[in-house]
């Protein structure tokens, strides 16, 4: 027992002494002894036909034709031969979100929710609220009038462009992703086209593929189409995509039975105690490291590459997380009261809360804040790709694993690598950074410093160095910025206009019962209302009542790699050209988005998110032609 | 088998110097299948290989030039490696900037930081307001790296690199990539009594400041493992 528990290769990772603690302590608190394994040291079963087939890694076609045909565990053709054998239901319950009725739960809530996963409309606006687009009008043949090419000139191309993307990763996606989003992680961006005519050309083809998949269920058809999709920018071999429901198989498999036992035993513990958050940090990467060691014992993951190896290690920190989010998220703690007492719960020790109420309310102060203010030009679509990076912002408080979080942020930084490059500005730091500050300022994200905090407390730190890194310092930054703001940091206005705008602001606030100003109001309670008050603008009762809401996966934007740049060809040509490209792409899109619906596609939670994410440029450009 | 090191390089400068079109310069340059960028051009990334077949992935981390984000630098150039501080020849009044950077650098970076000074836009030479002697004076003064280079050519620009590439210590053994995720050897084989940055150390990309952050809250953690313990006990005795 011993020898499993401690990691035999590694180096401890703080000293000697405390590895000996640490899995002495394993042992004993968190109770990781499963005590229902027969024999953790015996072979694994790989002898198991089917599980020999899942060590190949092979996209199995039964289980992609189980996505197609819209059906889940459910569907008798999903558990044909050439899927493991299903285990225990208890299991399956434990790990898999999808498996049981929640599942139906959650996609209720996804479908019903209006304004989800993007929270409709940033704080300060409120005042002007945009009519609501119903979800319903998207797949209309027409919702908005779409401008020729010529005429919407550089914008169009640009926003459409962008548009486009979106689609890479989930309606172009290669049938071996199985219906789930890509990992920022693993999913590499589009090989490099030589000129932005070929990038075209190579988007081009997707469609027509795609809109086949639907159509043949014929899985001898599936194959040759999967044979033939090799060219496919999503499926570089030997970068396999992260994939969250693949993990979630593999731990249902019975191979992978002593993991499933340590983990929910791991889960179980944990909820039973409370921790402070040092001790959270610690228990959870020990955990991760511990399972780890043994995951890589087991089948299917024993004979996994590292970079499959990897995803499941993304996959199993996800599914952690999103199983113990209510413990390890400040605001969710904070939301989880005692109904006798009516406070928290479980103890706060930290300060997220009182931080992010004050970031807030400052934010709050500068809602009058504009483009000029810090020489952001301000061209014909500059406000949808500003409103697009708003709304990948503010989908951070709708996902619960640090991973997805993150993912939200970078997202919000591509799409402003959008505007520059629609901007035809130098693409840099000089330009970035007062985008994202006015992005951050026109957002205002609820908890948005606990949720910082929550991904540089849980995410693996090996994913958060290099580019990850890059732009949460930076997104630190412009927070920091922002809290130090004066009229000297900003341009084209005085001290005097920036004085009356402040106090103007102040009185708008919402006052508290006496009658001072919430900003200037502290404790706890205003920040418990204020955070109640947040969250609920985001989820309706019926997404309350589904815990595994937040629990799919966030989807990396693939935006076109920067064709400005690195291409040598004139600026303008680009344009053009892409104007040109696009305008199909766009018909194309919505025509997808239609078929897709009527084939009833959007039991597929990112299928949703790519609507609602079209949604606001289509509002867009409806407004502004 | 040729050795890898990995540092992380912050670009400093006025806005308008080309920064950030002397980094795509290089980055674009020598590899055109770059791909490490996935979100954007203010961080990149390129490895530079030298004669001995060592290779050298320099991370650039990017900053707005602009003085009102003067504030911001230190989130950027915290646990840097190495520096570039770029003046434009033809502005004087960008050689002052750039002085006052690297007096910020000398006093608040890493003391261990490589800084190179690099006067863009030398194909504007007829346009010139600063001599390169009087910059190669100030930066023998200060023990930098200097040299002048042309983003719009490319004179100087891979060779800038190289020479910050041959500066840095390059004595650690190997990176040893672990490659299976969360690997149990992780951060944490970092040396916890070394400065992160610039300390032979053959994993800097680990000296991010989020990291750092990490590695304080895990040492915290390690103090408090008496007490920890104790819990431990209790609940032990609890379970069983």
């Amino acid at each position: 027992m011993h020898k499993n528990l401690t990691p035999a290769t590694s180096p401890n990772p703080w000293s000697d002494g405390e590895r000996h603690f640490t899995s002495t302590a394993r042992e004993r608190e968190l109770v990781l002894v499963p005590t229902d394994v027969e024999d953790e040291e015996s072979e694994p079963r790989a002898d198991d036909e089917a599980e020999a087939r899942h060590i190949l890694h092979t996209p199995d076609p039964s289980t992609f034709d189980r996505y197609v045909t819209g059906g889940f565990a459910t569907d008798p053709q999903a558990s044909a031969p050439l899927v493991a054998p299903p285990p225990a239901t208890e299991i399956l319950q434990e790990f898999d979100p999808l498996a049981d009725q929640e599942e139906e739960h959650a996609k209720k809530a996804w479908e019903e929710s209006e304004g989800h996963p993007a929270p409709p409309v940033p704080r300060d606006r409120i005042s002007s609220p945009p009519p609501p687009v119903p979800l319903k009008d998207l797949p209309s043949p027409s919702p908005i009038p779409i401008p020729s090419a010529q005429s919407s000139g550089g914008f169009q191309s640009s926003l459409v462009a962008l548009a486009r993307s979106f689609s890479i990763p989930s309606l172009t996606r290669s049938p071996k992703l199985k219906g789930r989003p890509l990992s920022m992680d693993v999913a590499k961006p589009v090989p490099s086209p030589d000129t932005i005519s070929s990038f075209a050309t190579q988007q081009a083809k997707q469609p027509e593929s795609n809109e086949r998949k639907p159509e043949s269920p014929d899985r001898q058809e599936e194959e040759d189409f999967e044979g033939s999709d090799t060219g496919s920018e999503d499926s570089r071999p030997g970068d396999p995509p992260f994939d969250f429901q693949k993990f979630l198989d593999q731990m249902k498999m019975r191979s992978a039975d002593p993991v499933s036992k340590y983990l929910k035993s791991f889960l179980s513990n944990f909820s039973k105690r409370t921790f402070t958050v040092s001790d959270q940090i610690k228990i959870i990467n020990d955990f991760l490291n511990f399972i780890s060691n043994h995951m890589r014992q087991c089948e299917p993951w024993k004979t996994a590459s590292d970079a499959e190896f990897d995803n499941a290690m993304e996959g199993m920190e996800k599914l952690v997380m999103n199983q113990l989010y209510q413990y390890t998220f400040t605001p969710a703690v904070a939301k989880d009261l005692n109904p006798i007492t009516g406070l928290p719960r479980r103890p706060i020790s930290v300060d997220d809360l009182e931080r992010d109420r004050i970031l807030s309310e400052r934010i709050a102060l500068f809602g009058w804040v504009e483009e000029k203010h810090l020489d952001i030009p301000v061209e014909e679509g500059t406000a949808g790709f500003l409103m697009f990076a708003e709304q990948e912002l503010l989908k951070i408080g709708h996902y619960k694993a640090p991973r997805d979080k993150l993912i939200c942020i970078l997202n919000c930084c591509k799409v402003i690598f959008g505007l520059i490059r629609h901007l035809q500005k130098e693409e840099g730091a000089d330009a970035f950074v007062p985008i994202l500050i006015f992005v951050v300022l026109k957002a205002n994200p609820d908890h948005l410093l606990s949720n910082v905090e929550f991904i540089n407390r849980f995410r693996n730190p090996d994913k958060l160095r290099s580019e990850a890194g890059y732009y949460l310092s930076s997104l630190m930054g412009a927070v920091q910025f922002i809290e130090s703001m004066d009229h000297t940091s900003l341009s084209n206005i005085t001290q005097e206009e920036f004085e009356q705008n402040v106090e103007a602001a102040i009185q708008e606030l919402p006052t508290n019962p006496d009658g001072t100003p919430r900003v200037l109001s502290m404790g706890s309670s205003s920040s418990s209302s204020s955070s109640s008050s947040s969250l609920s603008s985001i989820s309706t009762p019926t997404q309350r009542s589904s815990p595994h809401l937040g629990a799919e996966s966030a989807q990396p934007l693939s935006l076109p790699l920067s064709q400005n740049v690195y291409s040598q060809a004139p600026m303008a040509q680009q344009l053009s050209e892409d104007a040109r490209s696009s305008m199909k792409h766009w018909t194309w899109l919505k025509k997808t988005l239609v078929h897709r619906k009527d084939m009833q596609a959007l039991r597929h939670p990112e299928q949703v998110h790519l609507q609602v994410a079209l949604r606001p440029s289509q509002y867009r450009i409806g407004l502004i032609n | 088998m040729s050795k890898q090191f990995q540092f992380k390089l912050v670009l400093l400068g006025e806005s308008a110097v080309g920064k950030s079109s002397l980094v795509l310069r290089f980055v674009k340059d020598q590899f055109d299948d770059y791909r490490e960028s996935t979100i954007g051009a203010a961080f990149l990334t390129q490895t530079v290989t030298l004669e001995d077949q060592t290779t050298v992935k320099f991370e650039i981390w990017d900053t707005a030039g602009q003085e009102r984000y003067k504030s911001l630098a230190p989130m950027y150039y915290r646990n840097a490696n190495c520096a570039v501080v770029v003046y434009d020849i033809t502005q004087s009044a960008s050689l002052e900037k750039a002085r006052n950077w690297i007096r910020e650098l000398q006093r608040q970076a890493d003391p261990s930081i490589v800084i190179a000074l690099c006067g863009n836009k030398s194909d504007l030479s007829a346009r010139r307001q600063v001599s390169e002697e009087e910059a190669k004076k100030y930066a023998e003064e200060e023990g930098l790296m200097w040299a002048e280079t042309s983003a719009k050519t490319g004179e100087g620009v891979s060779e800038i690199f190289t020479a910050i590439a041959k500066k840095l210590p390059l004595t650690a053994p190997p990176s040893a990539r672990t490659g299976a995720g969360r690997a149990p050897t992780g951060p944490k084989s970092v040396d916890l009594n070394k400065q992160p940055a610039g300390q032979n150390s053959n994993e800097p990309c680990y000296s991010s400041t989020l990291f750092n952050k990490f590695i304080r809250v895990q040492q915290v953690v390690i103090m408090n493992i008496s007490k920890s313990a104790e819990c431990n006990g209790k609940k032990a005795n609890e379970i069983v």
